[in-house]
């Protein structure tokens, strides 16, 4: 490894003392992220976020090889770093060309894999534990999507863990449903295709037994049952909606104020009832809309350390979806808006591009840059799309997908976006 | 200094689309008064339709125009430097150069000399004229409209379709590239005000103008022009109507080659021009130099080029969007580096170009933006093997050699290739006005043969 002025880093040879210091982190992190963080102990947290950023940053310096060369690149170490936002941030497009792990990949438990469906080849996220991730999911999903206590039955538009077991959203669904529906939840996608005759029919049968729901679906796998013009149902009061990801060319692009209002009213569902989760397989924790906290008058788990709790509430039920909707980090995810060109910080409520520090991702990097476009808004992000936008403009032929797409693979190289 | 007109003699009733990229929020969308919703028949029974202009007098015309458009201070030209950088994301430098490269090839003597290219004769024959002796010979037969949609932000094959329109005489629905509403309708608008007997040779427009009766009626008197992506040439095709003549010129690349015994350092600075000019953009610009032997080499010397050309030749202001862009095909780069897949990434510290090197012939990233791939070969024969079926879709190969026999091997490599048109490094974004875009004629494509045998 080369040499970082001031920095002695542990023997990488030593797999015990690297298990035992990976055991230990994950104890803490499990510690902070099972903490009754709410808003009026923000206080205290950001020293806590602070301290095991730190050393999350020091332990994958030392036991990430990639991350170790991107940070020397750099200039920078543990060393050298002296906040959580100035640990380097590795770009999601890293999780296609290099094994991102403080760990060997062989011991990995699960590989979550990206979409591929923009890209020539997906993503990795190696993960050595799933602990880390589970317990991130629950506590923040609890608060954010079950803050009053329902229970209501799970059903999901996507395929299940045995079809897709290499996705992190089928597997975060699963996981919520085999903690939070005694049931044990419903999916709606077998054997290659939708199932939405039994999902409507089970629809009908929670209206009729006046169980609440709730439903999991990516955008496109709304829009592909709303385009099979499916009988509107009246779901009891407290059923509610978590959609996710956008349409990824898998079926018309519909706005999200129309999709939103055709799950409405053919569910019976207010729109505050309709959360957005964000999340991505770089990472192991996902941010949830606030509108249905607002809804319900429930509190975050404290989020940016700032204190500044849930804005003020409108009218429960009532609010537009068309207003801005805030998206709450958990306390132990936090984000960060950079200058797309200089990378450098922007000022609260500038856009930029989304950075995320995610102390659940324990075994990859603790610092991951999206291609999204954001800014920070009270103690939460707008997000503002993936700006994929940049508009073919030339008239040069995408010579990357004429010429390596069926290498890419094999040479580790995306098309990149059509000139 | 006024906005350009999106839209240029375009139908009532038609507006803007919704912004794209930049600029369409700011243009004037007033839309001239116009007789119909339909506005091809009225064009066809206009005075310009009606008495065609000699050939003569209307290459006296263009080459007028482009004489105005090469002055320092002409209107439209200042217009278009305000605008274009706005809606094509080039610099006002680098469309400049554009515009003085088209514009200055369109003189009478250079007019002249490219319609005998196209067509063995001085000048092109005006209508049902006899080519080949008194005794017999050809006629050509031009089409009375002739749809011309466009793509990519570049005015070389904008005012090349569109003066080859012209001098078919024939009524020109242009549909701009969304990339660039500003040029196509501010260069109809310089020819007509050189002369006003040419008011309503031009239609155009952001949006597609729907198929007129008149083309349904007549499809053998019409022409469609269509540039583009291979879905939107059948698009277009599929949308003609049926025995229309069609002429697609589809999305295509272009490369470099500097072969091992090349002079280094002017061919990076060649190939920094090339690079500058269109931002990498244009079907001309090349999406990879192949080097013989001394990549890394040729990557350190040019880069000191791209620094240096940088100043003459800036790029455009980039949106968001673009930098993510280039900040993706960056970490693709560093993060193969990093895994040790030969590759070597250089770079400004800011975004304005980048270079990666690639130890072996079988990857690249997305050109775009300035961002560089270099690809290091042994033998020529390795550049055709990275291609593969591609090379058909090859259109220039740059050429930086030591000179004699070497040159001359490597251009009939590059023939062999599939390779359309082969020039020095430096020039490509420059051809010239008898270039043979996608190996065809130009003007004598817009036209039918008739044989005449007396």
């Amino acid at each position: 490894m080369p040499a970082t002025p001031g920095y002695n880093p542990p023997v990488m040879s030593d797999e015990t003392a690297r298990r035992r210091a990976a055991a230990a982190l994950d104890e803490r992190i499990l510690a902070f992220i099972g903490a009754n963080h709410r808003a009026a102990d923000a206080v205290a947290e950001p020293a806590g976020f602070q301290r095991l950023a730190l050393d999350l940053f020091e332990h994958q310096f030392a036991f990430n090889p990639v991350y170790r060369e991107f940070c020397r690149r750099r200039g920078k170490s543990p060393a050298s770093v002296t906040g959580w936002a100035e640990i380097p941030a590795v770009p999601t497009t890293a999780f296609q060309y290099a094994d991102l792990a403080a760990f060997a990949v062989q011991r990995a438990v699960r590989v979550f894999h990206t979409s591929g469906t923009t890209r020539s080849r997906p993503g990795r996220h190696f993960l050595e534990t799933t602990r880390l991730y589970d317990a991130a999911l629950l506590r923040h999903f609890a608060a954010m999507m079950l803050a009053d206590a329902a229970r209501p039955r799970m059903l999901s538009l996507t395929a299940d863990e045995r079809e897709m077991p290499h996705s992190s959203l089928v597997h975060m669904i699963a996981e919520l449903m085999r903690a939070y529906d005694p049931a044990g939840g419903r999916f709606y996608w077998r054997d290659g295709r939708e199932r939405f005759d039994e999902f409507e029919r089970d629809l009908r049968a929670a209206a009729a037994a006046g169980q609440s729901v709730c439903i999991f679906g990516t955008a496109f796998s709304f829009v592909h049952w709303i385009d099979t013009a499916p009988v509107p149902v009246a779901l009891p009061a407290g059923s509610r909606v978590m959609e996710t990801g956008g349409f990824k060319g898998r079926s018309r692009a519909v706005s999200r104020e129309r999709l939103y209002s055709d799950i409405s009213r053919l569910l019976g569902i207010p729109q505050t009832h309709i959360v957005a989760e964000y999340g991505m397989t770089e990472l192991s924790s996902q941010y949830y809309d606030d509108v249905l906290l607002r809804a319900i008058g429930g509190s975050p788990l404290s989020s940016l350390g700032r204190g500044e709790g849930v804005r003020g509430m409108s009218s429960a039920g009532s609010e537009s979806v068309s207003s801005v909707r805030i998206k709450l980090p958990p306390p132990w995810l936090r984000p960060l808006v950079v200058h797309p060109e200089t990378l450098e910080p922007l000022p609260t409520g500038e856009i930029g591009v989304l950075v995320h520090f995610d102390l659940a991702n324990r075994g990859s990097c603790i610092a991951v840059r999206t291609e999204d476009r954001g800014r920070i808004v009270g103690d939460g992000i707008e997000l503002l799309g993936r700006d994929d936008a940049a508009q073919p403009r030339g008239c040069s032929l995408a010579f990357e997908r004429t010429t390596t797409e069926s290498r890419a693979d094999a040479a580790g190289f995306p098309p990149g976006r059509m000139p | 200094m006024s906005a350009p007109k999106a839209f240029h003699h375009a139908p009532a009733g038609m507006r803007p689309p919704p912004l794209e990229r930049r600029l369409f929020n700011r243009l004037d969308a007033e839309v001239p008064a116009a007789g119909s919703a339909d506005p091809i028949p009225e064009l066809l029974a206009g005075k310009y339709a009606r008495t065609p202009l000699p050939i003569d007098e209307l290459i006296g015309v263009v080459a007028r125009v482009a004489a105005g458009w090469m002055r320092p201070d002409d209107s439209f030209r200042l217009r278009a430097l305000e605008w274009m950088p706005l809606s094509t994301g080039l610099s006002p430098e680098v469309i400049a150069v554009g515009l003085d490269a088209v514009f200055g090839l369109l003189t009478r003597e250079g007019i002249a000399q490219w319609l005998c290219e196209e067509f063995g004769s001085p000048v092109m024959p005006n209508g049902p004229r006899v080519l080949d002796g008194p005794d017999g010979g050809r006629r050509v037969r031009t089409p009375r409209l002739i749809r011309h949609t466009l793509a990519g932000v570049i005015p070389y094959p904008t005012v090349i379709t569109m003066v080859c329109g012209l001098f078919c005489r024939a009524v020109n629905v242009v549909k701009s590239s969304s990339a660039d509403p500003v040029f196509p309708a501010l260069f109809a608008e310089s020819v007509e005000a050189a002369d006003p007997r040419l008011h309503g040779a031009f239609l155009v427009s952001p949006t597609p103008v729907p198929i007129s009766r008149f083309e349904r009626d007549n499809p053998g008197a019409c022409l469609v022009v269509a540039y583009g992506s291979d879905q939107t040439i059948a698009d277009i095709r599929a949308g003609a109507s049926g025995g229309t003549r069609f002429l697609g010129h589809p999305h295509r690349f272009s490369i470099g080659v500097i072969t091992g015994d090349a002079d280094l350092s002017a061919a990076a600075d060649a190939a920094a021009t090339d690079v500058c000019l269109y931002d990498l953009l244009g079907c001309l610009s090349p999406a990879a130099f192949f080097v013989q032997g001394r990549a890394a080499e040729f990557a350190e010397q040019l880069a000191g080029a791209l620094e240096r050309k940088t100043a003459a030749l800036p790029p455009g202001e980039r949106t968001q969007a673009d930098r993510i862009a280039i900040r993706r095909s960056r970490d693709a780069a560093e993060f193969a580096q990093i895994g040790g897949k030969g590759v070597t990434l250089s770079a400004s510290g800011d975004l304005r170009w980048t270079i990666a090197v690639f130890d072996t012939p079988d990857r690249a990233v997305a050109p775009l933006d300035r961002i560089v791939n270099i690809v290091g070969v042994d033998r020529i024969e390795q550049i055709g093997e990275f291609l593969g079926p591609s090379a058909g879709r090859l259109s220039a190969a740059g050429l930086a050699t030591g000179g004699g026999a070497s040159a001359q091997a490597l251009a009939d490599a590059m023939i062999g290739l599939g390779a359309r048109r082969i020039c020095p490094l430096g020039r490509m974004q420059t051809p010239p006005l008898a270039w043979r875009h996608d190996g065809r004629f130009h003007l004598a494509d817009f036209v039918e043969w008739v044989d005449w045998e007396g």
